[in-house]
């Protein structure tokens, strides 16, 4: 308990410091881009007049400063604010467009889209990458093993809208075994959904798969060339219980690090996945965001992955303690 | 009475499930005819429009500026007068109309129709409409087209008639009130139409949400015309890879794919189930030099450009030849006041304008532009045809976002691209050359230019009006600054069953859309 305290205590503190600190970043940086929300939104139509007009209707038309600082307050209290450019969707007893949308109306519905892609990639891509870095290690010396590993390197090399394209080419195209778009708001059905997503999370899967094989592949040959595992050899133990209960555990560390990496990496937002497929996730939404200078909404986006990034690094480390028995022990 | 009800709901069920099951049997002739077919008696249209929906995207018409919202307001709203895909005005909202002698003073008689929420349209909802639209304090985008009407001059003379007075003669005006931001909403409407729309038009929206991929209108059931719309549902979906759009078309999860270039038309040309539909008069990728700034303030030095420009490869390589060749603007000879002459390529004229303007051993010049689909194609191509007369351009490319606030129309950016659609004759030569335009990007400034154009603007026999048409042509070919090598089709590729569908530069008539 005292150790759990230990690591996580300072690190919260820490956290909130650079979330403060990266908010003011992300805000001066948007607002040092050229133009704002409304010449963003006016585009040819620009006119001084029309601007002028437009930043009111866009609230720009205080300071920066006053701006930010206003944005924080909100923010502290839990109030992600409202898009700038985005009206209000009408409902039953608000006629919709008087007021502007809020911020978490248009993240959370993209976030939660972004989740379920991201579960499935990690469905797809933990164990492929458990079972694929334990054999490619313990069958080193075996044809076979270099053929995978060989296959494995292709699939981290190919950028993901390579691998996207050919897969719509095939797999939609030639074979119509998948739709083109992943219209996941329209699915009626688990099933429905799983096979509108699939395409983009087998895409997506294979570039992530990639890397935390190589990593596991990478950690585990070393462990296995350990005096302590020559050890556990010589002393007899069956060569099933050396690698499952000696090796394994101390070679993850890495595989797990890098895995979460790549989960922040898919909530962050696959652009150009999203593109290919059609897809309504996190990654356009702040894409878009950025290109109109929306700033209630790209920061939003970026408090959130941050606070996502160092959540998960903070997970990443207790687990690989937990998993690691010289860790636990210190 | 109980069991004739139940065996009618009977019978109404048998005979669904006869439905249901003819359409299953179509289904299994191809993929496409499940989609149109989706229930018995029910027919919808999936749209792939080519541009990605926008959190920033409104249906509220005054505030119009994306091309998506340009998609969605062609469903649920209408104007006086539309264009049709060669752009001649056509009544819609106005059944017909009439001018002074002057052409200062246009009296539209309008039709009798009805708005999504039962309201009568009324010659009072004409009337605020455009008041909203021109008030300043709406700072609406497309103000600066109605720069000529005066706001208090727009009268409802009864119900069923609107006035409209001019501080200038127009004798094109009709053709002036077909843009997406002049549509009629109800009188009384504000910013609430943004994401409640309500208008005349043949499709209302079902819960419109900016930025959604996907958004649904379904059949006005009032609509005035007849036997519109040939469904009762359009889905409008955003999707921004063309590849996507095709393999969407081509899985049957849209009907009409919008925007498609030749590159893109392979797995479609040749296949029964699907056909292509073009419209000549399309869009353009166009460069422009600023004439006031040097060494563009050189008239030899455009002519050099403009008679080493190798338009027929140019138009051969970067569109398949799908498009026509252009003298250097936008206004193709076959829609009405246009010009049809192209200037005769001549790398031995291109040198004696360099010769002249200064330049024997040629000129390395500086040309900017932003990849929004392939301009940096179009651009190579270009440059390689520029060189062989010595005009070597280097090619700076700049990011997309803000192109158009940043760099285009700037000072200290006085040679590159732009790109318009094709737009009436007299709305073309208003908005580009005319020394006062807000949009002349060449920065064109010609006395006799703007005689000639007022003196159109304020004739009303046509043969006279196109004679001053050509002498404002021909002026910009031989002295603007506007490279226009081409202009390319538009084309559309949909299954073979839909029908009624015209990609267009004009306004988009969704109503027309019929399966089979």
């Amino acid at each position: 308990m005292r150790f759990a305290l230990r690591l996580i205590l300072p690190r919260i503190v820490l956290a909130a410091l650079t979330l403060a600190a990266i908010s003011v970043i992300i805000f001066t940086l948007v607002e040092l881009l050229p133009g704002d929300a409304a010449t963003r939104v006016l585009g040819r139509n620009a006119t001084a007049e029309n601007v002028e007009v437009w930043r009111k209707r866009f609230n720009l038309d205080r300071p920066p400063v006053t701006r930010y600082l206003l944005w924080a307050r909100d923010f502290a209290r839990g109030d992600w604010g409202v898009s700038l450019v985005s009206a209000q969707v009408a409902s039953a007893g608000n006629p919709g467009g008087k007021t502007m949308r809020p911020v978490a109306d248009l993240v959370l519905p993209r976030l939660k889209n972004t989740l379920i892609l991201t579960l499935y990639v990690m469905a797809i891509s933990i164990p492929a990458s458990l079972f694929l870095g334990i054999v490619t290690a313990v069958f080193r010396e075996r044809r076979f093993a270099t053929w995978l590993s060989g296959l494995v390197l292709f699939g981290v090399s190919m950028p993901d809208y390579v691998i996207g394209v050919l897969m719509l080419l095939v797999f939609t195209v030639s074979l119509g075994w998948f739709p083109a778009l992943a219209l996941i708001d329209q699915a009626t059905s688990v099933a429905e959904m799983v096979h509108m997503l699939t395409m983009p999370a087998v895409t997506l899967a294979i570039a992530v798969t990639g890397v935390s094989v190589r990593m596991m592949q990478g950690s585990l040959l070393q462990v296995l060339d350990s005096d302590y595992v020559r050890f556990a050899t010589l002393k007899g133990l069956s060569k099933t219980r050396t690698l499952l209960v000696h090796a394994l555990p101390n070679a993850l560390g890495p595989a797990i690090r890098v895995t979460v990496l790549s989960l922040v990496w898919l909530i962050g937002g696959v652009v150009y996945v999203e593109v290919i497929f059609t897809f309504p996730g996190l990654g356009m939404l702040l894409l878009n965001s950025l290109k109109l200078l929306d700033t209630p909404v790209i920061l939003a986006g970026t408090m959130l992955l941050s606070a996502f990034l160092i959540l998960a690094n903070l997970a990443a480390d207790i687990l690989a303690a937990v998993l690691n028995p010289k860790l636990r022990k210190q | 009475m109980s069991k004739k009800k139940h065996n009618q709901g009977r019978r109404r069920f048998v005979k669904g499930v006869g439905a249901v099951g003819g359409s299953a049997l179509l289904g299994t002739t191809g993929a496409v005819s499940t989609q149109l077919v989706r229930a018995a008696g029910h027919s919808r249209v999936t749209f792939g429009m080519g541009t990605v929906p926008t959190t920033a995207d409104t249906m509220d018409p005054v505030y119009r500026t994306s091309g998506s919202d340009a998609n969605y307001n062609a469903a649920v709203y209408e104007a006086l007068v539309h264009r049709d895909p060669s752009l001649t005005a056509t009544p819609v909202l106005a059944e017909s109309w009439s001018a002074n002698a002057t052409g200062t003073e246009w009296t539209f008689k309008l039709r009798e129709a009805t708005f999504h929420n039962g309201k009568p349209f009324m010659a009072a909802d004409v009337v605020s409409s455009y008041k909203r639209l021109l008030d300043p304090d709406t700072a609406s985008p497309g103000a600066s087209n109605l720069a000529a009407v005066d706001p208090d001059g727009i009268v409802a003379v009864n119900d069923r008639t609107v006035r409209f007075k001019l501080t200038e003669p127009d004798v094109d005006f009709p053709n002036t009130t077909v843009f997406s931001q002049n549509m009629i909403a109800p009188e009384g409407s504000g910013p609430e139409l943004s994401t409640n729309p309500i208008g005349t038009g043949p499709f209302k929206a079902d819960g419109f949400t900016p930025g959604e991929i996907s958004n649904r209108f379904v059949r006005h059931e009032n609509y005035w015309n007849p036997g519109k719309p040939g469904v009762d549902e359009l889905d409008i979906v955003g999707i921004g890879e063309r590849e996507a759009r095709v393999a969407a078309l081509l899985s049957g999860q849209i009907d009409i794919a919008a925007q498609l270039n030749p590159a893109s038309l392979g797995s479609l040309e040749g296949n029964s189930d699907y056909k292509i539909v073009n419209n000549n008069v399309g869009t353009s990728t166009i460069a422009y030099c600023q004439t006031d700034t040097a060494p563009f303030d050189n008239n030899d030095l455009r002519l050099a450009i403009k008679y080493a420009t190798n338009r027929q490869q140019m138009l051969d390589l970067y569109y398949q030849g799908r498009g026509a060749l252009m003298n250097d603007t936008p206004i193709p000879g076959f829609i009405f006041g246009g010009l049809d002459t192209i200037r005769e390529r001549s790398l031995a004229k291109a040198k004696e304008h360099l010769d002249k303007a200064g330049y024997p051993n040629g000129i390395d010049l500086t040309f900017e532009y932003a990849k929004y689909s392939n301009e940096d194609q179009w651009a190579t191509i270009w440059q390689a045809g520029l060189a062989e007369a010595g005009i070597r351009l280097t090619l700076e490319q700049r990011p997309t976002d803000g192109y158009w606030g940043d760099v285009w129309l700037q000072d200290g950016h006085p040679f590159a691209h732009s790109g318009w659609n094709v737009r009436p004759t007299h709305a073309a030569l208003g908005l580009w050359y005319l020394s006062t335009a807000s949009w002349n990007e060449s920065r064109f400034k010609s006395e006799t230019f703007d005689a000639n154009y007022a003196k159109a603007k304020a004739t009303v026999n046509d043969a006279e009006r196109i004679k001053l048409y050509h002498a404002c042509i021909k002026e910009v070919q031989d002295h603007a600054g506007h490279f226009v090598p081409f202009i390319q089709a538009f084309m559309d590729g949909m299954s073979s069953k839909v029908n009624g569908w015209t990609p267009t530069a004009g306004s988009k008539d969704y109503g027309s859309i019929v399966i089979g």
